[in-house]
Parts: C-alpha cells; structure tokens; sequence
C-alpha cells in the first residue's frame, strides 16, 4: 500500500480509513454495516498484549508513576473503574474537560511516559487525567487522557508535553490531531458527552457506507475512502490533520462503537 | 442479652461493586485486611437493610415481607451469611467501636518524632503507613501500629527485630515510640516493588533470568536475617521489596520470632499461600499452629521462590478455606507447565524438596535452599523468555496482508479467518500495531462472510 503523506497520525488515519473502505466492497453475502466499521476504526492503532503479561503490572507501573508524585497527588481524588484509573483535582469542574490530551507511547516506553506525564500534569495543574488501569486499558491506543478546560490550555500542556516526551516511543491515536513530531501527543475534544473518537468513528463509518454505496462494490478501497473523506469535510471536520475544530457538524447521536469512556472522573 | 436482641448495623464505609455480568455484589470494607466478600444479590439487598440499626430476626422480617420470601426459610440460609459478616466486620453491633467510620490518625504536615508527614500511604483501621521527611531532608517513612488487642506484642516484636538486623537487609530504624495500642515508628524509605511483580520485563511479562536472581537475593536475604536468630513469619511478596536494581529488602517484623529477646513465642499467621502443612493441619482442626522454625519458613520461601518464578501460586488454592489449608497439607505443588510456564525440572525439583509436606524432608536452612535452586538454574530452559523476538515470517505475512495485496483480492471466509488468526499470533510475539490492525480487519472481514451467510440462510 503507497505511504500516503503527512504527519505520523495523519498517515496512521488514512491507513486505517482505506482498510475500513476495503469492507465495504462486495466481500460477502451482505453490505458490510456502519457499526462495525465504526468499531474498526475506533481500535485502530491499538497492539496485542504480549502471551505472558501479568494480569498485575498496569497497576504496578501506575503505583511507580503515583510514587515521586504521591505528596503533590494529595490534591486530587483517586478513582477507579475496571479500565481506568483517574485522578480529578479536588476543586475541578468536571462538566467544563472537555479539551482531550492523548499520551500514546508504545507499551515498552509506557512506564516511563507515566512517570513524566504525571510530572508535567501537576506541574501545570492539569484539572484530571486517566490511564488504562487493565491489560486491554494500556494496549488501547488511547491509553493515557488529560483534560482541560479550554482549548488554549490544552494547546499549550500538549506542547509542553510532547517536548518531555519527544525520546520516547511512540504508539499513536489514529483521528487525532497530532502534536509534536513524533505522534506520542495528540488532541481531541468531546461534543455533548460523546467522545472525539467516537464521534469521528462513528461519522468516518457512515461515510464511508455512504461511499461505498455510491462508488459501487468493485471501487478501490482509496476512491472510497476519498468519497468518505469529501463528506467529512462537509460536516466540519479536518481529514489531513484531525485537528479537534470546534464544533464540527456531527450525526445526531447514535450508539457508540463499543464501551468507552468520555468523561475525566467516569 | 442475647445474640437476638444485639442490634446490627452496615457500617457507612462499606463499599458496594455491583458485577455487571452476573448478580453478585463485591463488598468491601475501607481500611479492613478482610478481603473483599463477593455477595449474591439478594444477600446485599438483606444486609443493605442493616443500614439502620436492626437485630438479625428484624432483618430478616423486614426482608421476606418486601420480597415475599418465607421468614423462617430465609433465616436458615441467610444465618450463616449474616454471622460470616460480622467475622468479616462488614456487619457490625451498632454503637461499637467497630462500627465507626475509618478515619485517619494523623495529618499532612504533622511531626512523628523526627519526621514531617508527606503523604499518606494506606491507612487500615490497625495501621497506618505514611511517606515523611526527615529534618535532613531524608525521606522516610512513618509506620503507626494502632491495634489495642494485638499493636504492643506487633510493636515490641517489630522494633526488636529491627535493632538486632540493623544493618541487614531491612529498613533502618530511625525512632520509634510505644503507645498504649500499639506505637509509631520512623523508618528509613525503601524504594521497591513486591519482589514477584520486580520481576516483569517492560511489557509486563516475566523475564525469568532476572526472577532466578530476584529468588536467590530474596533467600540470601533470609538467609542473613536468619544468622541472627530471627525468623520472620510473615512471608509473602509484598513483604520483599525489590529495587530496579534487583537489590531487597525485608519488612515487617511484627510477628518475627526473635531467638533469646524474651518475647516469647511469636503469633502466626491464619492463612495464604506460604501457610506450611503443620500450621495449615492445625488451623483445620482448630488446635493452636505450631511455633514458627526454621522448616516451616524454608516452606514459606519455597512457596514464594515459586511464585517469582511462575507469577503463580504453586497450589490452586481459589478454594473454601477449609479445602485451601487440606490442599496445603496434603497436595503435591503443581508442574510449571500447568500455570502456562516452561518446564524446568531441575528447579521445580528443588522447589518440591522445599514445599516438601514433612519438614526433615526439606533442605535444612534457607541458605541450603538457595545453593540447591543457584544450582539447578543453570541454563534458563528452551522458551522460556516471553519477550518477543524479530520474526521473519511475521513480518512477510504483515506486510502480504494489506488490502492491496494478492491476499485481499483472492480470499474466501475460511482463508480470512486463517489469516486473522495468524495475524493475531504475530501481534501476540511482537506487540505490532500493524499486525493488531490487520489481524482486526481479516476478522472482520471473516465475521462479515460468517453473518451475511447466516442471514440469508435464514431469509
């Protein structure tokens, strides 16, 4: 498959996107379904938890992360869910995180990323933020989320941090907009609850139904991927860089791809 | 008054997980070392009614007229419950001490003896465990034993361990403080992590070179307290505490058995995996555990040798506790092989003379021990490394899969599901993202086939 050009997520995106056309060609019996594609593209760019891992360690390298910080986390509210691991400053307006910061490193650098990402959030006073606290939570692209009150804020924590983060390898969340030159750092932002991801899943898997309808079953996956893309920009959003443009014109809600999270202290 | 007219109630710091897969309910108390209680439905919807003061017979009543149960059917199964509750302090005697709220002893900023407290650690309702400061800057560690039962006999022994191993493989003891229910001791900080999760490489699986050299740190740990006259009692990874430099640490002595201190006999403890058979027969017929020796610990060592060896313990022992502890008096450790781990006979070996059930049976000291283990590892065994390695073939059948290849073109459901699943096994060996994505898309691309057949088989 050619590289197609761009910035590391940009391309990771595109990739994704072309693959996800691919289904729609006549592959079988029936017209392949919005939702799935959806679900797709949403666990794009995510990896495999080695055979051996043990069931323990993502809440080991958190405490190793929380350790150096443990005074300065005495601020916050510690809460936990089966994924996720939160910390939410105590006197933090949940309701107005709405600005995302995602950390993606790779799951080898992963220890080492927490240990600076914790560092950098209180640093700058970073409202909240949640981890992957299970084996599936760290293997997901999007396993480390900073929230923010504004855009600004998060503009500049998420230059701050990819800076800190540049040495360290990257995994990468595909539709996001990329911060930095590595794709360790990247920014969405949630609208009316729903997540950045889910929402541009959801949207990209419509079209590229939609697309593919239009192309007809024997297209090349890119021309239909094109087509998706075309009508992507019709509804406000940024193909090339997946920079969060606030407010593209979404769908009207529809059930997300899979369980997920949209919120900083859920 | 009777245990019919006692008043209980659930104590407001009980938290309640519902499993959104089954009915059951895990119930667990802040602060308490009981573990978690996992409930059915409707015996959290019984004890949730003990948030008010209720005598167990009230309960009950008051249960089976909302749910329209029979009363005295519903009191015959629930009795049982209901008394392991309270064992469990999840119900308590109302207007008790054990049923206020935990709330902590001490504060951010607060001075214990030469420390200024920093953050808190764990507060438990018999203990406290801070992060401090010294006045030098050092930082260290607060630990608050507060316990009127039992805190005296866990201080006393503790701070007597701690001065007869100064020097040794154990926390530095800075100050300390007797209290009336137990007392407060200033620590030095030891930096590590339970010594069986030490060793997990940095994608969290067992690198089993730097586990054989975790086992015989941790013995020679042992091995040096020991040489003292102090036995620990209390074995278990999160009381070995390792460095990333493989360097560890000993903690918590308040049960050590202490040769010629005059402490008498040291307490035991009531269970887990490192239990040895004699203390586990006796807590099965209910006669009082054995004094700790030195066999009984080589066994507790054994048992934890093979836990940082396999991530396992070295009997399934997800039982009834009374089939736990005949299990641990009487069951052979199981193969490496049946906890998913590489065969390595000369280690298990040894490790089988360790958690031999007869205590002459077993090697005489834990210095005999670790020779005997620093023996049989040797070479470590074929596969025994979990990380993954470059992969050829992997990588062509990565790089033969995408959507415009020959293979796309050409597939049938069967030779997709094929492909996914060797995909999969790549991104299992390697950790690829490519290999994850393209084995999500072969997947799809094969439950597509499997559900359009399935609908029009049924159109």
């Amino acid at each position: 498959m050619p590289n197609p050009a761009g910035e590391r997520l940009a391309r990771l995106s595109r990739v994704a996107t072309i693959r996800a056309a691919a289904l729609t060609g006549r592959l079988g019996p029936e017209p392949q379904g919005s939702s799935d594609l959806a679900a797709l593209l949403y666990r794009a760019g995510g990896c495999a938890p080695s055979r051996g891992i043990d069931a323990r360690w993502p809440q080991l390298v958190l405490r190793r992360a929380e350790r150096p910080v443990r005074a300065a986390l005495s601020g916050h509210t510690r809460s936990a869910t089966a994924a996720w691991m939160s910390w939410t400053r105590t006197d933090a307006d949940t309701s107005e995180l709405v600005h995302k910061i995602y950390v993606s490193p790779s799951v080898g650098a992963l220890a080492e990323a927490l240990t600076t990402t914790f560092a950098v959030a209180i640093d700058l006073g970073v409202p909240a933020w949640k981890v992957g606290a299970d084996v599936a939570g760290i293997h997901r692209a999007d396993k480390i989320v900073l929230y923010l009150p504004t855009g600004e804020a998060a503009d500049r924590a998420a230059s701050i941090l990819a800076v800190a983060l540049n040495h360290i390898e990257p995994q990468g969340v595909p539709f996001t907009g990329q911060v930095g030159d590595t794709g360790i750092v990247s920014r969405g932002i949630d609208h009316d609850g729903t997540s950045w991801r889910a929402l541009v899943c959801r949207s990209l898997a419509d079209a590229l139904v939609a697309g593919g309808a239009v192309a007809g079953p024997t297209a090349p996956p890119m021309d239909v991927a094109d087509l998706a893309y075309e009508r992507l920009v019709g509804l406000g959003f940024d193909v090339t860089t997946w920079w969060p443009l606030q407010p593209p014109t979404p769908q009207p809600p529809t059930p997300t791809p899979q369980p997920m999270t949209t919120g900083a202290n859920r | 008054m009777s245990v019919a007219d006692l008043e209980f109630r659930l104590p407001d710091d009980v938290d309640a997980v519902h499993d959104p897969d089954g009915g059951d309910v895990i119930v667990s108390r802040r602060g308490s070392r009981t573990p978690p209680q996992v409930l059915s439905s409707d015996a959290w919807a019984l004890l949730e009614l003990f948030r008010e003061p209720r005598t167990l017979a009230g309960a009950v009543l008051a249960h089976c007229t909302s749910t329209g149960q029979d009363p005295v059917a519903t009191l015959e199964a629930a009795f049982p419950v209901l008394v392991a509750l309270t064992r469990s302090e999840l119900l308590v005697g109302a207007g008790t001490d054990a049923a206020a709220s935990l709330v902590a002893r001490h504060a951010v900023g607060e001075h214990v003896g030469p420390a200024t407290l920093v953050a808190r650690i764990r507060v438990l309702r018999d203990s406290e465990l801070w992060d401090a400061v010294l006045e030098d800057g050092a930082p260290a560690v607060v630990k608050v034993v507060d316990d009127p039962t039992s805190g005296p006999e866990l201080f006393r022994r503790e701070v007597t361990a701690l001065r007869r191993l100064h020097g040794g493989p154990v926390p530095d003891l800075v100050w300390s403080e007797p209290r009336s229910t137990g007392g407060a001791l200033v620590l030095s900080f030891v930096d590590g992590d339970p010594v069986d999760l030490a060793a997990l490489d940095a994608r969290g699986s067992r690198d089993l070179a730097d586990a054989v050299r975790l086992v015989l740190a941790t013995l020679d740990a042992y091995a040096a307290v020991h040489a003292t006259g102090v036995l620990h009692g209390d074995v278990h990874p999160g009381n070995v505490l390792a460095d990333e430099h493989g360097r560890v640490t000993l903690i918590d002595f308040g049960i050590a058995d202490i040769a010629d201190a005059g402490l008498g006999p040291a307490p035991r403890t009531g269970g887990g995996e490192q239990l040895d058979p004699a203390a586990a027969r006796a807590l099965r017929r209910g006669v009082p555990v054995p004094q700790l020796d030195v066999a009984a610990e080589v066994y507790s060592l054994a048992a934890l040798a093979f836990r940082i060896l396999t991530g396992a313990a070295y009997l399934d022992l997800d039982l009834e506790r009374d089939d736990a502890l005949l299990a641990i008096a009487r069951s052979l450790p199981r193969p490496f092989s049946d906890v998913g781990r590489s065969p390595w006979p000369t280690v298990e070996a040894v490790l089988a003379r360790g958690l031999a059930k007869h205590p002459g049976d077993r090697p005489a000291t834990v210095a005999d021990l670790r020779d005997e283990l620093a023996r049989a590892a040797g070479p470590l065994p074929a596969g025994a490394t979990d990380s993954a390695t470059g992969d050829t073939a992997g990588a062509a059948l990565v790089r033969d899969s995408d959507v415009d290849g020959l293979a796309w073109a050409d597939a049938d459901e069967v030779t997709a599901a094929v492909r996914a699943d060797a995909l999969q096994a790549v991104a299992v060996d390697t950790g690829s993202v490519e290999a994850h994505d393209l084995a999500l898309l072969w997947g799809a691309r094969a439950a597509h086939y499997r559900a359009g057949e399935r609908l029009h088989a049924e159109g």
